[in-house]
């Protein structure tokens, strides 16, 4: 198979950074991505792209924790370049607050993180409401500028990308010789996963440039993201729920529970209000797949179901989805060479 | 009672907003007038980015760490207040950048979550082998010397636009006190070969990525010759020049280009970063701050002037320490003359 033609459904950040895997681990492929929406339009474009994991409850924790690890090395480099501005990737440091004394002290990504400390009790005094925290530094991907740079990145390596809606993947078996899913939330349908579930999260973005660190609550509902321009205020977690529209009673009461973690919001202007619907599931589904149908084989691999975790795990899965790319054309030249016998 | 106060830089306003605060009930007739040839946004507070941080050494005087710590905690006390904002104060973090491992500073216990930086960190900086990490305070002089003037105008202070010669030129006219709050001009009040320009010259970008001070330290060039990053709410500040007994007040474009490639090379994404101004003032650097009382004979009249003057590249860190040691020695200026104004008791 001299160009392999591989199509890659989905432009968000799981799609255009597996689209860009591909193009580093396969030279000669010839990359398409098709989706129905493009930055500043998908899910990721909502997110604050921050680079603290969410843990996934049956993916093993030392799979999660490579996929971390890679991925923060990958965005490391960019932030200590001149391509970081335009590549929208930064250095954030703050904290991670509790009420009450978690009883796993120390996530699994502690040591991939920078500066991973417990709070002195002087820090502490900032939140009175809380008894325990967490000092750390990590990384933040702002979009739609990530987003954008991947596209330029494709470009120049040749990828084309084209806005198509795909109801059915059988639709691109003629034209592309592995199809790669990364359709996040699409794929409940286009693939009839039921293991996949949204998660919607409300935030609000709003201009407040004297924050200059994170804030979370480790409980992982309200938090406040300082981007480029904005900085994110967050959040809802309400599963089971396609509602894209947002909320007034939810935007009031995210602004009030931020505002009690950093008084000093009160003063932010051109408040903005975003809703996204997390793609969630108990793994992340990394996985090749044949589909088969009247004699005819498709070569599938998956790349979806990163819930709350897609930005701090997107590099890790793509380079796994695009070594799954490799082993499917591994397996067609070996039929193809089998068929010439 | 009637207070002169030379000076609207951060200094002078705070000395006279502290004075005020605490004396204007235990003193009625108490009324401040400030002077100023300049005033915000053309001080030296105004170029400075606000950053919070004493130098590396306090040489031992525990005094002006004792004050740098008062100020500390009077501003992050204030840190949740609706005034925050508008005083220009937040919170941020940062580095302190080495070529070798150094003691670490007098202030290590004042500021927040200080520590060592991890090797991981230092990859980010290539040439420094050892850092510090902290949070501090950012207090921008061109939000907080309006907040002042504010609070003051309130007050009833009141401010004339003039260049003060001499202490004789304000103490006339009922004027009891001065206070002479004249930065890097005291000179011309009163000669001190102490005091000399540490002239800084800095770029204003645009840079909003950077949500961390940096700054780099050359123990061989000093203080603040080696480059600095320090983003503030508007734009970022870059600089890195102190030039001892430099009296210039324009831009050079020397030290523009040193700046410009020292703080590109430190963090490359600067390269792309848009410049939106220059500046360049005069620290009034002294070998110590001059805080004190002096009683001048003017004509036939005494005037109590309190100095105040001579913080250097810390005066932001500093005021408010300063600003209370300046209201202390005023307070004992009042009690002086109370108990000159009470006639004596009988004698038995």
């Amino acid at each position: 198979m001299a160009s392999p033609k591989v199509a890659v459904v989905g432009a968000g950040v799981i799609g255009l950074s597996t689209a860009l895997c591909i193009t580093e681990t396969c030279p000669s492929c010839s990359v398409t991505v098709l989706s129905d929406q493009f930055s500043p339009n998908t899910t990721s474009d909502v997110a604050a792209g921050m680079l603290i994991p969410h843990t996934y409850p049956d993916t093993p924790i030392h799979r999660q924790k490579q996929w971390f690890k890679e991925t923060f090395t990958y965005l490391f480099a960019i932030s200590n370049s001149a391509e970081a501005s335009e590549a929208g990737i930064h250095l954030v440091s703050g904290w991670q607050v509790f009420k009450s004394t978690p009883k796993e002290e120390l996530p699994f990504w502690s040591d991939i993180v920078l500066g991973f400390r417990p709070m002195s009790k002087a820090e502490l005094q900032k939140f009175p409401q809380h008894q325990f925290g967490q000092a750390f530094m990590t990384l933040k991907c702002d979009c739609p500028p990530y987003l954008l740079w991947l596209e330029k990145r494709l470009k120049a390596a040749g990828t084309q990308m084209y806005t198509r809606k795909v109801a059915d993947l059988w639709e691109l078996h003629s034209e592309y010789d592995i199809v790669v899913n990364c359709t996040g939330m699409g794929a409940q349908q286009l693939v009839g996963d039921k293991q996949l579930f949204p998660v919607r999260g409300q935030v609000l973005k709003v201009h407040a440039p004297w924050v200059k660190q994170f804030i979370r609550d480790g409980d992982g509902l309200t938090y406040i993201y300082p981007g480029i321009h904005k900085v994110t205020l967050g959040g809802t977690r309400e599963k089971g729920s396609w509602s894209l529209s947002p909320d007034a009673y939810t935007t009031k009461d995210i602004f009030d529970r931020c505002c009690s973690l950093e008084p000093s919001l009160q003063g932010a202007q051109d408040i903005k209000v975003k809703v996204g619907l997390r793609p969630s599931r108990q793994c992340v589904r990394v996985q090749r797949e044949v589909l088969s149908q009247g004699g005819v084989k498709l070569p599938v691999v998956h790349n979806y179901g990163h819930g709350a975790g897609g930005f701090s795990v997107h590099r890790g899965t793509a380079k796994e989805a695009a070594h799954l790319v490799e082993e499917c054309i591994s397996a067609l030249q070996g039929s193809s060479s089998r068929a010439k016998l | 009672m009637r207070v002169a106060i030379i000076g609207a830089g951060v200094i002078g306003l705070s000395s006279a907003l502290c004075i005020h605060e605490q004396f204007h009930s235990l003193e009625p007739s108490l009324e401040l007038q400030v002077y100023a040839d300049h005033f915000t946004p053309h001080t030296t507070s105004d170029g400075a980015a606000g950053l919070w941080q004493p130098y590396l050494s306090d040489h031992g005087n525990l005094q002006e760490t004792l004050w740098n710590k008062e100020t500390f905690d009077y501003l992050l006390g204030h840190l949740h207040s609706p005034a925050a904002k508008e005083m220009g104060l937040f919170l941020i973090s940062g580095y302190n950048l080495f070529t070798e491992p150094v003691p670490d500073p007098s202030w290590k216990n004042i500021v927040l979550g200080f520590r060592n930086l991890t090797p991981k960190e230092l990859e980010l900086f290539p040439g420094y082998s050892y850092g510090w990490f902290n949070t501090a305070l950012m207090l921008e002089g061109r939000s907080y010397l309006p907040w002042l003037t504010n609070r003051l105008t309130q007050r009833g202070v009141k401010f004339f636009h003039k260049k003060v010669e001499s202490f004789q030129e304000v103490s006339g006219d009922g004027v009891d006190v001065v206070l002479n709050c004249s930065g890097m001009r005291s000179g011309d009040l009163q000669p001190d070969p102490e005091l000399q320009p540490g002239r800084g010259q800095i770029i204003k970008v645009l840079a909003p990525w950077v949500k961390h001070f940096i700054i780099t330290h050359n123990l061989k060039s000093g203080i603040y010759n080696s480059p600095y990053v320090i983003p503030g709410s508007e734009f970022t500040v870059l600089g890195g020049i102190y030039q001892h007994g430099n009296w210039s007040e324009e831009n050079s474009a020397k030290d523009h280009k040193s700046i410009w490639d020292s703080c590109c090379q430190l963090l490359p994404a600067l390269q792309k970063a848009k410049i939106v101004g220059e500046w360049c003032g005069l620290r009034p650097a002294r070998p110590s701050v001059r805080l004190e009382r002096e009683s001048i004979r003017l004509g036939n009249l005494q005037a109590e002037v309190i100095h105040n003057y001579g913080h250097g590249g810390f005066g932001i860190t500093i005021h408010w320490g300063c600003a209370m040691a300046a209201a202390r020695l005023f307070g004992s200026i009042l009690q002086e003359k109370k108990q000159l104004a009470t006639p004596p008791g009988p004698r038995l």
